[in-house]
């Protein structure tokens, strides 16, 4: 089994980032797990934690007045989840819920804020892997609305 | 590439002995033929065949079916106008025009020994269907078998009882996943794209398939060479107005290829100058 120092360095996110900045991240990471049914984010709660997800599925919900909920996305091994702690006032805006048992990395966000803050270097480097997730997860979103397969 | 037995211009009737209705708007066809004398009919997955309903036209329309079984011939057809129409109120029994087989096929040759990834999107998967049949029927000869497949919502998902039985072998992998959920489903949502992400193969050996809407292509070759798999080992299968399907009439031109006889699958890197202009 990986140590979690070397799940984050091989993780795709922080390709070509240096060691001292994986090493930085692990420190402020744990490997976690979720039961099937638990939810990792509610929408309107504190955002204090992102995810890499190891294994499992996890689904991207919203909850439409007085309906059940709705997923509009899932997630799996390897993708990442969550940007709502990049930007205050730091609160989820969808449910993250597994719909089956799930392990992830999960990195306390204030004190990835607080490196980046301190080290801009480190800080330039996370943003710009995050703003990429944020772009594909925007380009897939697009092509959802187009109605393709219509 | 399999051509046609007799004139390629020459329609042959067959006769329709079963209709599937696969989701709201396509069905499937099964034909066997009218004459002894078409019997020698053979395909290539990938290929098309020009399907004339008597009195109101010819559309090209992929084959879907077993090429290990010929003489029952498998048509999917989505209805877009008025042929395919008139093609979707045929009935058990009736005959419909066939001439055909006609176009390129998938590279199955060339993907042995390698991992084969097949990447399709809503109809799209009907011209695959064919591919993974023959890759089924030789299994040995090939590494990990994935279909990565994409449809609209749960209710246009084509071919669901082949995709159970596929599910459940234990060498093929099968991930599919729907634009919009509803309640009761319980698999991916999400567009198609994004699983080549978690397609378990190996880039240096490795051979993709790709069909469906365009724009689904482009971002499945985009993350396929992101993959690190190279242009010439990704297939692509363009669909084109097809009218003479013999590269006569010029209907289906594409840059300095015809589609009905150079296509429609592709080798990406040989269009890969032409895959990204508009209008083409």
């Amino acid at each position: 089994m990986k140590e979690l120092s070397q799940l984050i360095a091989d993780h795709p996110l922080f390709e070509g980032i240096p060691l001292e900045y994986t090493e930085a991240l692990t420190s402020c990471a744990q490997e976690g797990e979720y039961g099937e049914g638990s939810f990792l984010t509610l929408s309107g709660s504190s955002a204090e934690t992102f995810f890499i997800i190891l294994e499992g599925t996890v689904s991207i919900q919203v909850q439409p007045p007085h309906n059940s909920p709705i997923t509009i996305l899932t997630l799996g091994e390897g993708d990442t989840l969550g940007w709502s702690w990049i930007f205050p006032p730091y609160a989820w805006h969808f449910d993250a819920h597994a719909t089956s048992p799930t392990k992830v990395i999960a990195f306390d966000a204030e004190s990835v804020r607080e490196k980046c803050d301190q080290d801009h270097e480190l800080g330039y480097k996370l943003m710009k892997r995050i703003a990429q997730v944020m772009l594909d997860r925007l380009v897939a979103t697009r092509l959802q609305l187009l109605d393709l397969y219509g | 590439m399999i051509a046609p037995t007799q004139a390629p211009m020459v329609t042959t009737p067959w006769t329709i002995t079963r209709i599937e209705k696969e989701t709201e708007d396509t069905f499937t066809l099964d034909l066997k033929a009218s004459e002894v004398e078409a019997s020698p009919y053979r395909f290539e997955p990938g290929q098309f065949n020009m399907l004339y309903v008597f009195g109101v036209g010819e559309a090209p329309i992929s084959i879907s079916g077993d090429p290990a079984k010929p003489k029952r011939l498998r048509h999917t057809t989505r209805i877009v106008g008025t042929v395919t129409r008139a093609m979707g109120a045929l009935r058990k029994g009736e005959s419909i025009g066939i001439r055909g087989p006609y176009g390129s096929s998938w590279p199955l040759e060339q993907a042995k020994g390698k991992d084969v990834i097949i990447v399709s999107g809503g109809i799209g998967l009907a011209p695959l269907r064919p591919a993974l049949h023959k890759l089924l029927a030789h299994r040995q000869q090939y590494r990990r078998i994935i279909l990565l497949y994409g449809a609209r919502t749960p209710e246009d998902i084509l071919y669901n009882k082949h995709l159970e039985k596929w599910r459940a072998r234990f060498d093929v992998e099968v991930y599919i996943t729907v634009d919009r959920a509803t309640r009761n489903w319980r698999g991916n949502v999400g567009v198609v794209t994004p699983l080549v992400k978690r397609a378990p193969f190996h880039r240096d050996n490795a051979i993709a398939m790709i069909c469906g809407p365009e724009i689904m292509m482009r971002y499945a070759v985009q993350e396929l060479r992101t993959r690190g798999l190279q242009a010439e080992d990704i297939y692509v299968s363009i669909e084109r107005n097809m009218k003479c399907a013999i590269g006569h009439c010029g209907h289906c031109q594409y840059g300095p290829a015809f589609t009905c006889k150079d296509g429609p699958v592709f080798r990406y890197d040989k269009i890969e100058h032409l895959f990204n202009l508009v209008e083409i």
